[in-house]
């Protein structure tokens, strides 16, 4: 790649270059990374020979912490090897949609909300709030967040699905047990314009809080957007204390990510259809369950991975769960 | 608000009850974006800060914000921040709080104008927030800035400055058209795009509006006369004078205001075409005139 770069009318294309050069680099940086790995490792080999030789222990056990932390490292990175989807490298549009049951879910929406807006901040990665429909009492009726940085649809993709919680309700007057149920939907941002097809006129935009005569007579935090994409009916809005114009474009990404999600999902179906087979519903289904009442325990559905301390899972603490999924979806 | 040991968590909900008993329309969202603003905080963060202590240190500051909005403050003027054209904005009692459906103007111009280099005139600036975000969009343009409001003029100033565009906006003082008249002998008072969001609530309207509104923002930046159109039609009748060949005109009007305009715009002859177009609720709240 270097070397067609370096090719006269390479620039001609800026728009292709760049692109390259963004592929060149992220290859680059993989490799010094594996080359880091496999260093470490043969220089812990050659440590390894020496204190046997030596019959030194202080070194011994120093090597066995490192060797731990070293296979920490790769299993890691095996894992992010794993994501080399079309789509993994993008960054995740993850929404929060509470079930039905009231106030209970739609706290439960918002500590879900909470537990990926923390793991992005464990992780350093970005985070931004698309929208947030508050629910009536307490907690959300839906959000959405835009969380960025390395692989973040690959990672993210594993917590698509219902997640079941259980626990006293702080809610209910006899403070009884509660079931809630909250959706989770994660979409990779569209990416390059001419990958999802929507021309302007098929674009309807509203404000839904409308009534009145608005302007100069009215004075508000929020501001609100509707898009409704025509052809399909696909409604998204945004609600945020920033300006209408920044809610349209946060709206208008979260769009374009449901209309490619469609496209492939119908691509998808064609292909099992022509090779006859039938494609599982994934939406819908109930991949994890997190109970704080009358034991505590997070545990996965997929993989039976289980944890006992949900108050870490709840502050982001997720690493382990996603992992366990992407290596189960590799068996 | 009793004393005892506060987390952020605790103030939150102790502030949208008080909102909610107080009838503050948006009690949750008023109390994130003050409280987020007070610990220097995005609504995200207070809410990954859930279980953060609050000292006193900012106990009582906030304690005077939620006085103030139970008094109807706007929260705009609390926090000095309002966001247009995704850009941030400083704000406070010396100009209206700009509003969604303006930032309609400021893309429509945007949309209609292809031309590198414009001259561009806006009226009655207030915090300055067309021009700005015109200015950023538009290096290569021309843009004079009036407003009657010294106050308001001292705003807009400091948006530019922040937007790292003051020197590409003149800012004048004086009553719409005056100051470009003052300017007559040695300058160019002539335009390509004339720009205003002028004030359009009727007077008769005042009792109607919420008191975040009529207690708090500029009068002169919201009443015009008994039917509201007392800027609009003085608009209307000198904006052709101070326009280039081709020029054009473009306000913001009220909801119910469009008939009129359409009859203002038909008894000017100046004009040869003109449309009205719809804001995002679908009222007719764009006027966008064109002179031969």
């Amino acid at each position: 790649m270097e070397r067609e770069a370096a090719e006269p009318g390479y620039w001609d294309d800026p728009r292709k270059a760049q692109q390259d050069m963004k592929a060149l680099g992220s290859l680059k940086e993989t490799f010094s990374l594996w080359q880091s790995l496999s260093t470490q490792a043969s220089t812990l080999l050659e440590l390894t020979e020496l204190a046997l030789e030596d019959g030194d222990e202080s070194l011994l056990e120093q090597i066995g912490v490192d060797t731990a932390e070293l296979s920490k490292s790769l299993a890691r990175e095996e894992i992010a090897l794993t994501l080399a989807g079309p789509y993994d490298g993008r960054p995740a549009i993850v929404s929060v949609y509470s079930g039905a049951g009231g106030t209970d879910s739609q706290d439960w929406a918002e500590m879900l909300l909470k537990m990926y807006a923390r793991w992005g901040e464990v992780e350093k990665r970005t985070v931004q709030i698309m929208d947030m429909a508050y629910g009536d009492e307490a907690g959300l009726r839906s959000a959405t967040l835009e969380i960025g940085g390395p692989y973040a649809y690959g990672y993210l993709s594993a917590e698509r699905g219902v997640h079941r919680l259980v626990r006293l309700s702080p809610y209910d007057p006899n403070n009884l047990r509660h079931t809630s149920f909250a959706q989770v939907e994660v979409l990779p941002a569209a990416g390059e314009e001419e990958e999802v097809a929507v021309r302007p006129e098929e674009i309807k935009l509203d404000t839904f809080r409308s009534s009145g005569p608005g302007g100069q007579n009215v004075q508000k935090v929020a501001s609100a957007v509707r898009l409704t994409h025509l052809p399909t009916g696909m409604v998204v809005s945004c609600q945020t204390e920033r300006s209408q114009h920044q809610n349209r474009e946060y709206a208008m990404r979260i769009l374009m990510a449901r209309l490619l999600a469609r496209q492939n999902a119908q691509r998808a179906e064609e292909l099992a259809k022509l090779k006859g087979e039938r494609v599982a519903a994934e939406w819908g289904n109930q991949i994890r369950s997190y109970v704080l009442h009358p034991y505590k325990s997070v545990k996965d559905h997929r993989t039976n991975f289980q944890s006992a301390n949900p108050d870490a899972v709840l502050d982001g603490g997720l690493n382990d769960f996603i992992e366990a999924y992407l290596i189960s979806r590799l068996n | 608000m009793p004393d005892k040991m506060w987390r952020v968590v605790d103030l939150l909900d102790w502030t949208v009850g008080y909102f909610q008993q107080n009838g503050i329309p948006n009690p949750r969202l008023d109390a994130e974006v003050l409280l987020g603003h007070l610990l220097e905080k995005s609504r995200l963060q207070l809410y990954l800060h859930f279980e953060m202590p609050v000292f006193q240190e900012h106990l009582t500051p906030f304690r005077e914000l939620i006085k103030k909005r139970i008094a109807h403050t706007p929260v705009s003027y609390l926090t000095n921040h309002k966001e247009f054209m995704s850009l941030d904005f400083y704000v406070d009692e010396r100009v209206l709080i700009p509003r969604p459906e303006t930032e309609q103007l400021v893309e429509t111009i945007l949309m209609t104008e292809t031309g590198d280099f414009q001259r561009l005139l806006e009226l009655g600036t207030g915090s300055g927030v067309i021009a700005t975000s015109l200015a950023v969009q538009q290096p290569e343009w021309e843009i004079v800035a009036t407003d009657i409001s010294e106050s308001a003029l001292a705003v807009a100033r400091k948006n530019a400055e922040t937007h790292a565009c003051a020197a590409q906006i003149e800012f004048l003082s004086g009553d719409l058209f005056e100051p470009i008249e003052a300017i007559n002998t040695n300058g160019d008072t002539r335009f390509d795009w004339i720009v205003c969001n002028p004030p359009y609530i009727k007077n008769t309207e005042r009792a109607a509006l919420s008191p975040d509104v009529r207690d708090y923002e500029p009068e002169v930046a919201l009443f015009a006369g008994d039917d509201g159109l007392a800027v609009i039609r003085r608009l209307i009748a000198e904006a052709p004078k101070y326009l280039t060949p081709g020029g054009k005109l473009i306000l913001e009007i009220g909801a119910a205001q469009a008939d009129t305009v359409r009859t203002l715009l038909d008894a000017e002859s100046a004009y040869c075409t003109y449309e009205l177009l719809e804001d995002y609720a679908g009222k007719e709240r764009v006027v966008l005139a064109s002179i031969s």
